[in-house]
C-alpha cells in the first residue's frame, strides 16, 4: 500500500522521473486547461450564454467575492493566483472518488509545493502593493522584537498548510482503502462521501488562507491576522 | 521520505503553468466577458431611462396638446354658441318686424275694405232710404218727396232759418245742384226766393248731380255753400257704424295681440 502516489515512478531516467503525481497533476491541468478552452472559445459578451460559460462565469464570480470578502480588496490581481489554487485542489480532490485516480494533492511534494508558492507569493504582492520597506517593516510590527517570531510564524504557517491539506487527503484515502479491505459493503461509500466533502473544504480553506496571508501583506499598517480561521 | 525535491520543484512549475493557462483560458476571457456584458447592461438600462424620460417628455407633449385642443375646442363651441344666439335673435327680429308689417298691411287692407263697404253701405243706404222714403210719400202724401224737400226748403228760406248771406258774395252766380232733375216750376219758385234775398240780377244755374243725396245744394264762389238734404242723417248713421267698427276692430285687435302675446320661445 502506497502512502503518496510519488512512489509510483513511471518512467526514470536519471533524476528525471516521471511518477504519479506529476502525471495526475497532468491530467487535472489538462481537464481544467481544456475545459476551460472550450467553452471560453466560444464566450459571447450577450445577454444569453451557453450553460458551460454560464457554470464557469458562476464559479469565477465566486472565487472573486470570496477573495474581495477576505481582502476587502480589487481581486482581479489575485483571481488568476488564488483561483487556480482553488481550481487545481478541489478538482483534484473531487476527482478522487474516481477509482484508480490518485489526487496529486494526496502527495506531500505537491502540497509542499504549492504551500511554498504560496510563501513566495506573500512577499510578491507585499512588495508589489506596499514596496520593499512597506513590505519588511511588517517583520518589525508592532516591536523589532517580534522579528523572529514573524519569521518562524512565515514558516510555520507554510509548513502548516502543506502538512493539512498532505494530511487530511492522504487520511482519506487510507481510511478508504483499509475500510475496503475490513468492510467491503456500504461503509466506503459512505467515507467516499465524507471524503468529497473533506476535499472540497480543503480546497476552500488552502484558497482562503492563501488569500489571507497575501491580504495581511498587501494590507497597510494592519495587524497580522495569520493561523486565523485554520482548522 | 514523504516527498522528493524533484516532484516538488515539477509540481511548482506545473502550477506556475496551471496559472498561466488558467488566466490566458478562463479568468481573462470570463472576466473581460463579464465587464463588457456588465458595461451592455447598464448601457441598456441608461437606454431604456432615457427613452423612458423621452417618453414622459412626449408623454407631458401630448398631454399639453391635447389640453390646449381641449381649450380651443370649448372656445370655438362657446363662439359658435354666441353666434347661434345672435344669430337667433337676428332671425327672430326679423321676423317680428316682419309679421308687424304684414299685420299693418292686413290692417290697413282691413281699412280699406271697410272704408269701402262703409262707402258701399252708405250708397245702399241712401238709395234704400230715398227709395222708401220716395215711395212712401209718394204713396201716402200724394206728392212727390223732391217737391216736398223743395217746397219745405223754400218755406224754410221764407222764415229766415236758412242763412244764405255766404253765398252773398257771389253775385255773379250760385250753382243749384239736385239730386234729381227739377221742374222748371220749382226752378222758377227757388230762383225766385234766392233773388229774393240775395239781389234780383243773381242769376242761378241748375245742375243735376246723382250724387248728391236725395236734396239741394246751393254753391257760391269760393267754395261756400248751403245744402239741403239727407246728408246729415246719413252722416250720423255713418258715425254710428264707425263706432260700431271700430269697437269690433279694437276687439279683433286685442284677440290678436293677446294671441301674440302667448308663449314666446
Amino acid at each position: 500500500m502506497e502512502i503518496s502516489p510519488d512512489t509510483w515512478v513511471l518512467w526514470q531516467s536519471g533524476s528525471l522521473k516521471l511518477n504519479a503525481t506529476i502525471l495526475f497533476t497532468w491530467l487535472v491541468m489538462a481537464i481544467l486547461v481544456i475545459g476551460s478552452w472550450l467553452v471560453t472559445r466560444k464566450i459571447s459578451g450577450a445577454l444569453t450564454m451557453s450553460r458551460g460559460q454560464n457554470m464557469l462565469e458562476v464559479i469565477v464570480e465566486g472565487v472573486m467575492n470570496q477573495i474581495e470578502e477576505v481582502s476587502q480588496q480589487d481581486p482581479r490581481p489575485y483571481l488568476p493566483f488564488v483561483g487556480s489554487l482553488f481550481l487545481f485542489i478541489i478538482v483534484s480532490n473531487v476527482l478522487a472518488i474516481v477509482p484508480g485516480f490518485q489526487p496529486p494533492t494526496g502527495s506531500l511534494s505537491t502540497t509542499v509545493a504549492l504551500a511554498l508558492c504560496v510563501f513566495l507569493a506573500v512577499p510578491v504582492f507585499g512588495i508589489r502593493t506596499q514596496g520593499l520597506r512597506g513590505y519588511l517593516r511588517q517583520y518589525i510590527q508592532p516591536t523589532p522584537i517580534m522579528l523572529p517570531f514573524n519569521i518562524i510564524g512565515e514558516l510555520s504557517r507554510t509548513l502548516a498548510l502543506a502538512v493539512r491539506l498532505f494530511g487530511n487527503m492522504m487520511s482519506g484515502g487510507l481510511i478508504a482503502a483499509i475500510l475496503l479491505a475490513i468492510v467491503p459493503l456500504f461503509f466506503p461509500i459512505v467515507l467516499q462521501a465524507l471524503g468529497l466533502l473533506t476535499g472540497v473544504i480543503q480546497a476552500y480553506i488552502f484558497a482562503v488562507l492563501a488569500m489571507v496571508y497575501i491580504a495581511s501583506a498587501t494590507r497597510a499598517h494592519s495587524g497580522r491576522d495569520e493561523n486565523k480561521g485554520e482548522k | 521520505m514523504l516527498f522528493d525535491w524533484f516532484t516538488v520543484f515539477a509540481q511548482i512549475v506545473n502550477f506556475l503553468i496551471l496559472v498561466f493557462l488558467l488566466q490566458k483560458f478562463l479568468y481573462g476571457p470570463i472576466v473581460n466577458t463579464m465587464q463588457e456584458r456588465e458595461r451592455l447592461v447598464k448601457e441598456r438600462i441608461e437606454g431604456a431611462e432615457q427613452k423612458q424620460l423621452e417618453a414622459e417628455q412626449e408623454r407631458q407633449h401630448y398631454q399639453a396638446k391635447n389640453q390646449e385642443l381641449h381649450e380651443h375646442f370649448e372656445q370655438k363651441q362657446q363662439q359658435a354658441e354666441e353666434e347661434v344666439q345672435a344669430w337667433r335673435k337676428e332671425a327672430l327680429h326679423g321676423a317680428r318686424q316682419e309679421v308687424d308689417v304684414t299685420l299693418q298691411e292686413w290692417h290697413k287692407s282691413v281699412q280699406q275694405e271697410m272704408s269701402s263697404f262703409k262707402a258701399e253701405l252708405r250708397r245702399f243706404a241712401v238709395q234704400q232710404t230715398y227709395t222708401v222714403a220716395r215711395q212712401a210719400v209718394r204713396d201716402l202724401a200724394d206728392t212727390s218727396l223732391e217737391e216736398r224737400m223743395v217746397e219745405v226748403f223754400l218755406s224754410q228760406l221764407n222764415k229766415g232759418e236758412i242763412d244764405l248771406s255766404k253765398l252773398k258774395n257771389s253775385t255773379d252766380g250760385i250753382t243749384l245742384r239736385s239730386a234729381f232733375k227739377m221742374p222748371a216750376k220749382l226752378q222758377e219758385q227757388v230762383q225766385k226766393e234766392v233773388q229774393a234775398h240775395l239781389g234780383k240780377d243773381l242769376s242761378l244755374r241748375f245742375e243735376n248731380d246723382p250724387d248728391l243725396t236725395a236734396g239741394i245744394e246751393l254753391a257760391g264762389q269760393e267754395g261756400h255753400q248751403v245744402a239741403w238734404n239727407l246728408r246729415r242723417y246719413l252722416e250720423a248713421l255713418e258715425d254710428e257704424l264707425d263706432s260700431q267698427f271700430q269697437q269690433a276692430s279694437l276687439d279683433t285687435k286685442s284677440a290678436s295681440d293677446s294671441a301674440q302675446a302667448g308663449p314666446r320661445p
